[in-house]
């Protein structure tokens, strides 16, 4: 059900708090048709109903100097204050709810769960038509990238011009002129790898996306650049992204080219620096001839015809995989780097006087600190521990101090060494 | 004709339970002395030994030498079926295919009865000597089971060592190493809670853990348990029944491969 049409059903209860959030999360509208259909809404009923609005200010810092980063929400009568009081504010309808109206405590602050991303590159794909589910409310938002949250202008350097400035969603109107799309094919056209991106919240319950996400260079450096960097481009972005900290990386590491394109050339340039990120493969793709599309449409079908999982995941699995093998493929060497630097090191180890280390048959790392050089028939003799201490305590002791193969490879020589015994070994058959 | 009274249900159920993770199947020997069972784990590593004592019935009945081989499964299922207060009675004709196991509610308005197909197994009974073990301990039966299971995070092996101290249990694996150390109980008053050492020389042998734990099975049966060990010899975990016999497990020593 589309959020125009429970608006106007009534199923909204706008007597407890109204957050965007929610809405965003529910309806799996990009920011920017949700304000707009509540702005909408809103207007429509404001005569007959008064309703309080609050706004997620953003702003890079105080204008008493200090340069922190501020997100705060607050009132619309406080709105003027807080734009002026913050460099370079940004704001945004936060939630909505009647003045007066609230039942109960409501809550202040709810960060996403999900988000909605819509990738810029691979929307402009011809022939990969995905029916989209959500409701398309002509009032999409030009910039696709996004969930729709947008940035105030940035000329509002110094938020002084408070009045004058315009909501800012309303200011992202003054872009439009570059997106080359029609918005609405935009919508509609979504390849499988944006759809994998959908669904990528979804996935969340998977360790693979949490690992995936930390690893991520840009996904981990993605959003502390943003904050570190005074531009305010995608800081309000960030917001919406940051809140969830295990949905809202990866989402922002997509969401991202187009909206940098269109939006933020210098934190593109900043993008284009990142090497060997998903964004960066992205982006490639959306500057992709049609060859090379043809050909990744191909191992896409491939893919959609060997295995049986949706045709949404898969394409991009595939598109993923490249990109986990290609950390595989690091990952593997060094892990063999490190088995053959141990067989290396060995060998370095042997030929020093003090310990001497070596592979025994069962491919166990034996050190034996001693300065000669022994035969692997004397380790051998060495090595078996539990048995020894079987015999006695005392026995034991010794035996100990003669092996010095780490433990754990103790504890595996021992366990090798030792066999079960049967019962009927003991025990005769009357 | 056999017929065997026991008054509380419980008992059997918990002498099921102490044993059908072991075993499969079983033979019940019984004779006009009480019933016994002897069986060997599908892996011939350990053994249980069951004595129940025909005076420890309410009412014991057996004309002829009966052996009855029974799917310990099955009849763990049916006596599930019991409360735990009520008198239990199992009945066989002689050279009879099945067992009648009944349930009488002690105000004996509910009487339930199941029938449950005997078995022929072919199983071969062991001789076990007589031994003068080195070291017997005694511990309370739950320290024990907890000792195993304890240790059996560390490794699949436990060694045990008695010496005139105490008992030290240990185990190592990757993890770690665990040592757990009892020492004789001085004057305890509660005798279940005491551990005593009898030892005529020190004896380490390493065990299996996962058939120790097995063996913990019968904790419920008994508030102290009895290990006899002796070196090159199995080790013998026994669980009194009050006034009924007693449980013994037999477990062959982890001996060392003189292959390798």
């Amino acid at each position: 059900m589309g959020l125009k049409k429970a608006l106007d059903d009534c199923l909204i209860d706008f007597d407890c708090r109204v957050m965007i959030t929610d809405l965003l999360e529910e309806y799996k509208l990009s920011y920017k048709e949700v304000n707009d259909t509540l702005e909408a809404y809103i207007k429509e009923q404001e005569p007959a109903t008064k309703f309080e609005k609050r706004f997620l200010v953003h702003g890079t810092g105080l204008t008493n100097g200090t340069n922190d980063e501020f997100y705060t929400i607050v009132q619309e009568s406080k709105l003027e204050d807080w734009r002026n009081k913050l460099r370079d504010a940004q704001w945004q309808l936060y939630s909505v709810e009647i003045a007066g109206g609230s039942k109960s405590p409501a809550t202040v602050f709810r960060p996403m769960q999900h988000l909605e991303v819509k990738l810029a590159g691979v929307k402009r794909r011809a022939g990969t038509r995905i029916a989209v589910d959500r409701p398309t409310n002509g009032a999409q938002n030009a910039g696709p990238s996004t969930n729709g949250v947008h940035k105030a202008a940035p000329a509002l350097n110094g938020g002084s011009k408070g009045a004058a400035a315009t909501n800012g969603v309303k200011s992202e109107s003054v872009k439009p002129a570059t997106s080359k799309e029609n918005p609405e094919t935009e919508i509609k056209k979504t390849s499988p790898k944006e759809q994998t991106a959908k669904g990528k919240p979804a996935k969340k319950g998977s360790i693979n996306s949490f690992f995936s996400a930390a690893a991520a260079p840009a996904a981990g450096s993605k959003p502390k650049e943003v904050k570190a960097t005074p531009s305010k481009a995608n800081t309000m972005d960030n917001f919406f992204k940051k809140q969830p900290a295990g949905a809202a990386a990866p989402a922002a590491v997509k969401k991202s080219p187009e909206s940098e394109a269109k939006k933020s050339p210098p934190i593109q340039a900043k993008k284009e620096s990142t090497a060997n990120t998903s964004i960066q493969l992205f982006a490639e793709e959306s500057a992709e001839s049609s060859d090379e599309e043809e050909k990744l449409d191909k191992i896409r079908r491939k893919v959609m015809a060997s295995d049986n999982e949706s045709d949404q995941e898969k394409p991009s699995t595939s598109k993923r995989r490249r990109i986990s093998d290609s950390d595989d493929d690091e990952q593997q060497p060094s892990k063999k780097n490190a088995e053959e630097e141990v067989v290396t090191l060995d060998d370095e180890m042997e030929t020093e006087p003090s310990n001497e280390t070596f592979l025994d048959d069962e491919g166990f790392v034996i050190t034996q600190r001693k300065p000669t050089k022994q035969s692997k028939a004397v380790k051998k003799k060495a090595s078996p521990p539990a048995t020894k201490k079987n015999g006695s305590p005392s026995d034991s002791a010794p035996a100990a101090k003669k092996k010095s193969p780490p433990a754990s490879t103790k504890v595996s020589k021992e366990a090798a060494k030792q066999k079960q015994g049967n019962i009927m070994s003991f025990f005769t058959k009357k | 004709m056999f017929e065997a009274r026991l008054g509380q249900a419980t008992i059997l159920k918990k002498i099921l339970d102490a044993i059908k993770d072991l075993l499969n199947e079983a033979t019940f020997d019984c004779s006009d002395s009480g019933i016994q069972l002897q069986a060997m784990d599908n892996s011939h590593v350990s053994l249980v030994s069951l004595t129940l004592r025909s005076d420890g019935f309410d009412k014991f009945r057996c004309d002829r030498n009966l052996s009855m081989g029974m799917n310990l499964g099955s009849m763990a299922k049916i006596l599930k079926c019991a409360n735990n207060e009520d008198n239990v009675t199992m009945k066989a004709q002689d050279n009879a295919d099945t067992v009648t196991i009944m349930f009488e509610s002690a105000n004996q308005e509910k009487v339930s009865d199941y029938e449950m197909k005997l078995m022929n197994l072919d199983q071969e009974h062991l001789g076990i000597p007589e031994t003068d073990f080195s070291c017997v301990v005694r511990m309370p039966a739950m320290e024990f089971a907890r000792i195993c299971r304890d240790l059996s995070q560390f490794s699949e092996s436990v060694v045990i060592c008695c010496t005139k101290e105490g008992v030290k249990f240990s185990a190592s694996g990757d993890v770690g190493t665990a040592n757990i150390k009892l020492a004789q109980t001085g004057n305890v008053d509660k005798e279940e809670e005491s551990v005593t050492i009898e030892m005529q020389e020190p004896v380490t042998l390493t065990f299996a853990c996962r058939y120790l734990n097995a063996f913990t099975k019968a904790t419920p049966l008994s508030t102290q348990v009895q290990l006899s060990m002796c070196a090159d010899v199995p080790l013998v975990v026994e669980y009194a029944i009050k006034d009924l016999g007693h449980i013994r497990y037999y477990l062959a020593p982890k001996i060392e491969d003189n292959e390798t």
